[in-house]
């Protein structure tokens, strides 16, 4: 017969049972009960995107006016996975995908982990999106940086590990401040709204305190269920005041062909992925596009909407409007020639002791996706052959990563 | 902490077997970058290379349980049901929202407008909001077993399924020997074949690979490999189980047959009584003790059919390792691979054999793990092909004849099922029947029983009707003849008849002719003669003048001599006269050059006279 020292919980309901360590002062400690995933989550979020989506606030209507309240959280969770910007709806479909799965024996360590990764996504969209404009704008003048701003966002280009949360909160920080110091327009206007928030109140306080939940897993302890809640409860906060990106969409460019027969007008033909799921929770719909203009071949572009629903390509939006996050968010797949799928990278850090060397973390399992820079020229007398080789016409784009994110870097800070 | 054993015998690796799974690390990587650059993806290789374990748990490994959702669709009795029943069981059949009830812009598709395979794929991603992954394990199957409807039907699924652009992703896991079969699938779904990934058998590195994983186990495990002795031990299992064979790589199922007889070998001895594991060090001396492999799958399923046998004599059931061969050959195919099998169904196969002897044999080999039972279906399966194919090759001819009769009978039964014929059911010819005939007492299943009994029920009707056919044939060309030979007797008769008529007729004319011929002939004759008798007379009348007027010559040329030249000249001129009919016989002239020339003697005689 087992030993009590030995034995495993025992579930019960929705309630886990330590039953090895379990005595009369500890009964009450060892009753664990799984929380409620993601019902604050749900309850803030579908009211902060109604500004940027009707659906939203038809449903809270139409479930005001029933009796009795029906339970919305499905069309709630359908509504939101495709309002917010592809990636970081991507990021809440999983969110909901733990809290669905009550077998799962990792639950709360994914769902705490999904958390803070969901708000350093958030932060990360926002500071590449800063990052890429303000290099678009550093080619034509360059803009005055305190030696503060200059370090943090040195700092982005040379960490050799990814920073965490509470880091790209400063580095937003001080991105925004190099805006206010040269009086420069941020290129996501809505962000002024939280501009107060990124060195103290409610948005810093929420990420903070997410960073801090996320410390746990680096000590013995195993997080409990009252930090799935504030996790929960933090990202909502994150989320909430971050809801603007539910006005925006991220598509990848997988190729772009060219059409000029004699006698008709040259046009392009652009083969694109919306990124994240559509209002048919359709997933990373591949789509062409005809245009009279090309555009950056394998960019993620980011732009702003006015209707959700209309899955055309950049309907009604100036070109200038749009983001291009390249290099800082690149599609693999698109790089690599692979026809069919995406895989999104977002960039990390480089290597400490190679700096040809660059990592990117593929956002479906955050594993380390590895850019390295094999200086393989285009002006090689012998280009036929480098780009008839599909390696080393990747390796040609792979390097283009890398040498645009220090050009960038160069750009931005001026070494 | 609970202590792991780390060989999983013959049974593939799961999800929950990734600490123990090695060796495949290269393929899972590979694998899992192919999932994101695909909507449809092929894994194959040899029997028994551990494609199931790769996905089942490498790929599996790489997932969180929120990353994906993993349906694996095995071919029951049919494929498309066994997916269907797969779906229902993720929550195909759950409801939808319907987002209409407050949607006013009405943007999204209709819920009533999809098809029911694209309602089943959207309810089952709501349900749990993950990727869906349907995994097609053993998928030689739909072309092994399974028939050319359901094939079409499953090719027309999978084509819809990618036009969905629902997260449904699809992993087709099958034997490399049948891609061939692939060829019909791949013209209708064209990228079936652009991502894949072989599944190579195991060669020293990746053996390597596994026996460091293992030591890598430490105390977690109850198998510990001493810290520098992983080389020597990979070297010695590697070149034991490959034998005197010069291939550079093993089979997986020897080397898990192996490293868990190892195992056994090392502790069965001594491992008290009740516990199923003890602690043991894996050592070259160990191995080397194991003494030659040969085949060792051969060998162990040699062992266990032999143990089998022995056991159920011993329990009083005289049962010989042939029968128990027999029992074991109806869960695998005519080509050599599993095919599962509900004990009903055993039964039915195995009439002769006694179910308490059916039941004992088969609950030894769920025992032993060479057999794997699932509840649902009561269904047995062999655990591994390679079992398949070394029960396969103990079959008698006459047990592989008798399958390839089955074979043609189900197919042949599957397809008028189908409707196929335009629904009219297809018996079997008399080439097939000549095959089938020899093992029709063998045959207990009704259908196919049935078939046989109508197929040369319809043979023999055939054959009868061609008979009578030739009968009959015979019966007019006996007509025909007869009415020939009476039709050419009369022509015959009348032939004779309009000759002899003919003769007839022309008899007297004949006899007249003749009787003309002849009397001409006579006449001829006669005439001929005549003319002969004439030619004879005048002959002799001729000869009786010539003679004569040459007797008178003589005469002349006597009176000549004696000078009486009138005289002679007189006879002359009567020997001429007599043969003057003659004037052109030599004794004319003759005699008419004597008178001319007596004639002028003579004259000249006269006129000498006269003269004075």
């Amino acid at each position: 017969m087992d030993t009590p020292d030995s034995a495993a919980p025992v579930a019960d309901g929705n309630k886990t049972y330590n039953i090895g360590q379990i005595n009369n002062a500890t009964f009450v400690q060892e009753t664990v009960q799984d929380p409620p995933f993601n019902e604050i989550l749900l309850d803030k979020l579908i009211n902060a995107i109604i500004p940027y989506n009707p659906k939203a606030e038809q449903l809270l209507s139409w479930a005001a006016g029933q009796d009795p309240k029906p339970d919305i959280s499905n069309y709630s969770i359908s509504i939101l996975t495709y309002s917010f910007v592809g990636i970081i709806g991507m990021q809440l479909t999983k969110l909901f995908a733990i809290g669905a799965d009550s077998k799962s024996n990792s639950r709360r360590h994914d769902y705490v982990d999904m958390c803070v990764v969901t708000a350093k996504r958030v932060l990360q969209i926002i500071c590449f999106a800063i990052i890429s404009d303000l290099w678009n704008k550093e080619k034509g003048h360059r803009y005055a940086l305190t030696d503060e701003q200059t370090k943090k966002i040195n700092n982005f280009f040379v960490t050799p590990n990814e920073l965490p949360l509470r880091d790209y909160l400063i580095l937003l920080s001080n991105l925004c401040g190099v805006y206010a110091g040269n009086s420069l327009p941020l290129p996501i206007s809505e962000l002024s709204a939280i501009e107060s928030q990124l060195t103290e109140g409610a948005f810093f306080d929420a990420c903070c305190k997410l960073q801090d939940i996320n410390a746990i897993k680096n000590t013995d302890e195993k997080y409990a269920p009252k930090n799935c809640i504030e996790a929960e409860t933090q990202l909502s906060v994150i989320l909430t005041a971050a809801s603007f990106l539910a006005a925006y969409k991220v598509v990848s460019i997988k190729n772009i062909g060219y059409e000029g027969l004699r006698n008709t007008e040259g046009r392009y033909l652009h083969k694109y992925v919306t990124l994240g799921q559509d209002s048919d929770q359709n997933i990373n719909s591949e789509k062409m596009n005809y245009a009279n203009n090309p555009i950056n071949t394998d960019s993620v572009l980011l732009y702003r909407v006015s209707n959700l629903d209309d899955t055309n390509l950049f309907p009604g939006v100036k070109e200038t409007d749009i983001i291009n996050m390249f290099p800082f968010i690149i599609d693999y797949n698109a790089l690599t020639e692979e026809t069919e799928g995406v895989k999104i990278c977002f960039y990390s850090c480089v290597d400490l002791l190679n700096n040809k060397v660059m990592t990117y973390s593929f956002l479906d399992d955050n594993s380390p996706q590895k850019i390295t820079f094999t200086d393989t020229q285009e002006n090689d007398p012998l280009i036929n052959d480098i780009i008839k080789g599909k390696g080393k016409r990747t390796d040609l784009k792979l390097d283009t990563v890398w040498r645009q994110v220090k050009e960038a870097k160069v750009a931005i800070i001026g070494s | 902490m609970d202590k792991i054993y780390p060989f999983k015998f013959l049974d593939s690796y799961g999800q929950d077997d990734k600490e123990v799974f090695f060796g495949r690390k290269a393929e899972i990587d590979a694998l899992y970058e192919m999932v994101f650059q695909t909507s449809i993806l092929m894994v194959y290789g040899a029997s028994g290379t551990g494609k199931t374990s790769l996905i089942q748990c490498g790929l599996a490994g790489r997932f969180k349980s929120h990353d994906w959702l993993a349906i694996y669709v095995r071919r029951g009795d049919n494929l498309n049901r066994s997916l269907d029943k797969a779906l229902a069981e993720n929550g195909a059949n759950e409801k939808i929202p319907d987002f209409d009830i407050f949607n006013t812009t009405k943007t999204a598709a209709p819920v009533a407008e999809l098809t029911p395979l694209a309602k089943s794929f959207k309810a089952i991603y709501l349900k749990n909001f993950r990727p869906i992954y349907l995994i097609f394990d053993q998928f030689e199957e739909l072309f092994v077993i399974g028939d050319k409807t359901e094939q079409e039907e499953f090719i027309n699924t999978v084509q819809e399924i990618l036009r969905l652009d629902q997260p449904v992703k699809m992993i087709f896991s099958m034997r490399e020997e049948y891609l061939g079969n692939l060829f019909e699938f791949e013209k209708s779904v064209p990228q079936l074949m652009r991502k894949k990934l072989r599944v190579e058998p195991m060669s020293i590195d990746k053996v390597r690979e596994v026996i460091n994983g293992i030591a890598a186990l430490k105390e977690t495990s109850y198998v510990t490999i001493k810290a520098g002795d992983e080389g020597p031990i990979t070297e010695s299992i590697f070149h034991k189980i490959k034998d005197k064979d010069k291939s550079l790589t093993i089979q997986l199922p020897y080397l898990q047959v192996f490293l868990d007889k190892l195992y056994r070998s090392n502790t069965d001895e001594i491992k008290p009584e009740g516990v199923q594991y003890i602690d043991t060090e894996f050592t070259n001396e160990a191995i080397t003790k194991m003494g030659n492999i040969g085949d060792i799958l051969r060998d162990f399923l040699d062992e266990q059919v032999a143990s089998a046998s022995s056991k159920l004599s011993k329990s009083g059931s005289q049962t010989s390792e042939d029968d128990i061969w027999d029992i074991l050959s109806p869960l695998v195919t005519f080509d050599g691979t599993k095919k599962p099998m509900s004990m009903a169904a055993l039964q039915k196969e195995l009439p002769k054999t006694e179910k308490p002897v059916l039941v004992a044999v088969i609950k030894q080999f769920k025992d032993n793990r060479l057999l794997r039972h699932t509840e649902e279906g009561d269904i047995y399966e062999l655990a591994h092909d390679a079992l398949a194919g070394q029960i396969a090759k103990k079959r008698s001819v006459d047990e592989k004849a008798l399958i390839e009769v089955r074979r043609i009978l189900t197919m042949q039964i599957s397809l008028n099922q189908a409707g196929s014929n335009n629904g009219m059911p297809e018996l079997l010819s008399k080439a097939r029947m000549d095959i089938i005939n020899p093992y029709k007492d063998k045959i207990t299943d009704p259908d196919e029983l049935a078939l046989i009994n109508a197929s040369n029920k319809a043979i023999q009707k055939q054959k009868e009707d061609a008979l009578a056919e030739e009968l009959e044939k015979k019966k007019k060309s006996r007509q025909l003849i007869a009415g020939l030979a009476i039709i050419l007797s009369v022509m015959t008769v009348s032939f004779v008849f309009s000759i002899s008529k003919y003769v007839e007729a022309n008899h007297d004319k004949l006899l007249a002719d003749t009787a003309t011929a002849k009397a001409k002939y006579a006449e001829t004759n006669a005439t001929k003669k005549e003319a002969e008798t004439k030619e004879t007379l005048k002959a002799l009348v001729k000869q009786t003048a010539i003679s004569k007027a040459k007797e008178k010559e003589s005469y002349g040329d006597s009176y000549q001599d004696n000078g009486n030249n009138d005289y002679a000249l007189q006879i002359y001129k009567e020997a001429l006269d007599s043969i003057k009919a003659y004037s052109d016989d030599s004794l004319y002239k003759q005699i008419e050059r004597k008178k001319n020339e007596l004639t002028v003697t003579t004259t000249q005689r006269s006129s000498q006279k006269r003269k004075p």
